[in-house]
């Protein structure tokens, strides 16, 4: 099988060379040898796949018109809403009937319509935070770079999903890095869009003022595909925002001419720093030199306090949502929720609105800093991943991720890989822009990845499977 | 990394912030927190459990507590909170 991006996959299915039911086979043969040893799926829907696959490739016979995403494969991150089967948030605790009546998220209605086949639904982090438990009944997801580390969470299954080919693409979703962080540790491409950018209805929420949904792939340009069905008002989202939606496939001109952009490397944000980092960020900085941009340092204004603004904030909306679950059914969450969740019981309702107080602060204080740079990029995280044996100490190492900080501002912000380490795990680097303007962002990722290929590398683990 | 510093400029608006200072708790403090304190924050949380756990939550609550009190450190005038009620029906 060759392992195609979207827009590869999207080329061959309008050339006629290849079927969209192919294409769902390839990606079912990649799940059927790597499911079991990964952890990417909770449930699959392949008979209503391959249904939709056969009308896809009858509506790309008759010469009828396509929806930008026909007859390509897409998971669903499971804690998202589908109409083929329940959502379980990869939880004991979250009741089976809460998806019933919802159907389709409206994500997953949009990704339907376009033509999109939707192939199951992917692991996560239970509700969308902490680590893996292995003592629940759920799967541990292994990162196909070296299967000995994690995933990232909590969007684990799209992560591993996607860099494996079981989908070309996917939903995750992100409150303090879910999308950003996996996709990271995964080598692939994912993008939290502006807060209210993406309508969240139909998935269960985690931090109400932070959650994203929004797209993982191989690329930039996939990502861009994607984001331009998933992006657009819908009045069942409270915080969705009504703004006008670019094209921004439309935008990937791959010319960076004129585009100012701050580089903060975060040397001092955390203890733990991968060596590889510095040097994978220097070649970024040239190649985005090379397509035109000008690249100057920049300090990220009240990192520490946002950083923190995001944990308390998150902690305690997921503290409201699950107080009567915790409170009766405490053993059935994971430890990590737990250990995490629980902790909103030392904030007050003073550190809650302090903590919203900030945010507002803060976006005024980055609001000035993107007067003076179109763009700003930092190291997605300060290392490329952690044992799966190691993670019973996660919750003293979430300040090695650099992501939250824009969750508490709300600004657009796109990860691609940059790299390996020595050990070769993928290194990545966050592109982020103006409220509203992730075509400067999807812009910025797409011309980088024209002049590099580490979003086209293949993981170890397909290159001893059969399908590779 | 951000800067250091108490006076900063956001659009022509001061604010008096300490901007990321380095943590300002002295080294072998001790902890904000005991296993008292956590188990009456339980107690109000209507959260009942065994002493493993509560030691757990302690340790954990205790890390995070200095980027608690950094921002509870912060005057920030008369800045209101980034929420807002929507008075609308649906």
């Amino acid at each position: 099988m060759e392992y195609l991006t979207i827009a590869d996959a999207l080329e061959a299915l309008r050339e006629n060379k290849t079927t969209a039911t192919e294409l769902l086979q390839s990606a079912h043969a990649v799940a059927d040898e790597l499911d079991s040893e990964l952890g990417i799926y909770l449930s699959r829907f392949d008979e209503q796949a391959m249904a939709a696959a056969a009308e896809a490739d009858r509506i790309y016979a008759a010469g009828e018109p396509a929806g930008p995403l026909l007859g390509i494969p897409l998971g669903i991150k499971d804690i998202i809403s589908t109409v083929e089967g329940e959502t379980t948030a990869q939880s004991l605790v979250l009741d089976r009937a809460w998806g019933e009546g919802i159907g389709d998220a409206v994500v997953t209605a949009r990704l339907r319509a376009a033509g999109g086949l939707i192939t199951g639904k992917l692991t996560t982090m239970e509700y969308a935070t902490g680590v893996p438990d292995p003592t629940k009944p759920f799967p541990v997801p292994r990162n196909p770079w070296n299967t000995e580390y994690w995933t990232g969470g909590s969007s684990s299954g799209t992560g591993n999903g996607v860099a494996t080919g079981a989908v070309l693409g996917g939903l995750g979703t992100d409150t303090g890095g879910s999308i950003r962080i996996p996709a990271a540790f995964c080598g692939i491409s994912g993008i939290k869009a502006t807060f209210g950018r993406v309508p969240k209805s139909g998935c269960v929420p985690l931090g109400y003022s932070l959650d994203n949904i929004g797209p993982m792939a191989r690329s930039a340009r996939d990502c861009a595909i994607m984001l331009n069905v998933l992006a657009g008002y819908d009045a069942s989202d409270a915080c969705a925002v009504d703004e006008p939606v670019d094209d921004y496939v439309a935008g990937l001109s791959g010319d960076l001419s004129g585009t100012r952009i701050g580089l903060d490397r975060l040397t001092g944000a955390w203890s733990e720093r991968d060596p590889a980092i510095d040097a994978a960020l220097d070649a970024v900085v040239e190649a985005l030199t090379g397509l035109g941009a000008t690249v100057v340092d920049v300090s990220l204004p009240l990192w520490s306090e946002l950083s923190a603004a995001t944990r308390i904030t998150s902690r305690s909306e997921a503290f409201a949502y699950h107080a009567p679950d915790l409170q009766s059914r405490w053993s059935d969450y994971f430890a990590a929720t737990r250990q995490g969740v629980g902790t909103a019981v030392a904030y007050s309702g003073a550190d809650y609105v302090q903590a919203q107080r900030v945010r507002r602060v803060g976006q005024k204080a980055v609001a000035g800093l993107f007067e003076t740079v179109d763009l700003v990029i930092t190291p997605t995280s300060s290392v490329a991943g952690w044992t799966i044996d190691s993670l019973s100490t996660m919750a003293e190492r979430f300040g090695a991720m650099h992501t939250g900080y824009w969750n508490a501002v709300g600004n657009p912000a796109l990860v691609v890989p940059m790299g390996f380490n020595e050990i070769g795990l993928p290194l990545s680097v966050q592109i982020v822009g103006k409220p509203f303007d992730e075509v400067a962002v999807l812009r910025a990722g797409d011309a980088y990845q024209r002049v590099t290929d580490w979003h086209l590398a293949v993981p170890p683990v397909l290159s001893a499977a059969a399908v590779a | 990394m951000a800067e250091t510093g108490s006076g900063h400029t956001v659009a022509g608006e001061k604010f008096d912030l300490p901007l990321s200072p380095e943590v300002t708790e002295p080294p072998g403090a001790p902890p904000l927190y005991d296993v008292d304190t956590v188990a009456a924050l339980l107690k109000v949380a209507d959260l009942t459990l065994d002493e493993e756990w509560q030691a757990k939550l302690l340790a954990t609550i205790n890390d995070l507590q200095p980027a608690v009190h950094r921002l509870r450190a912060l005057d920030l005038g008369e800045t209101p909170p980034a929420t807002a009620f929507d008075p609308r029906w649906s």
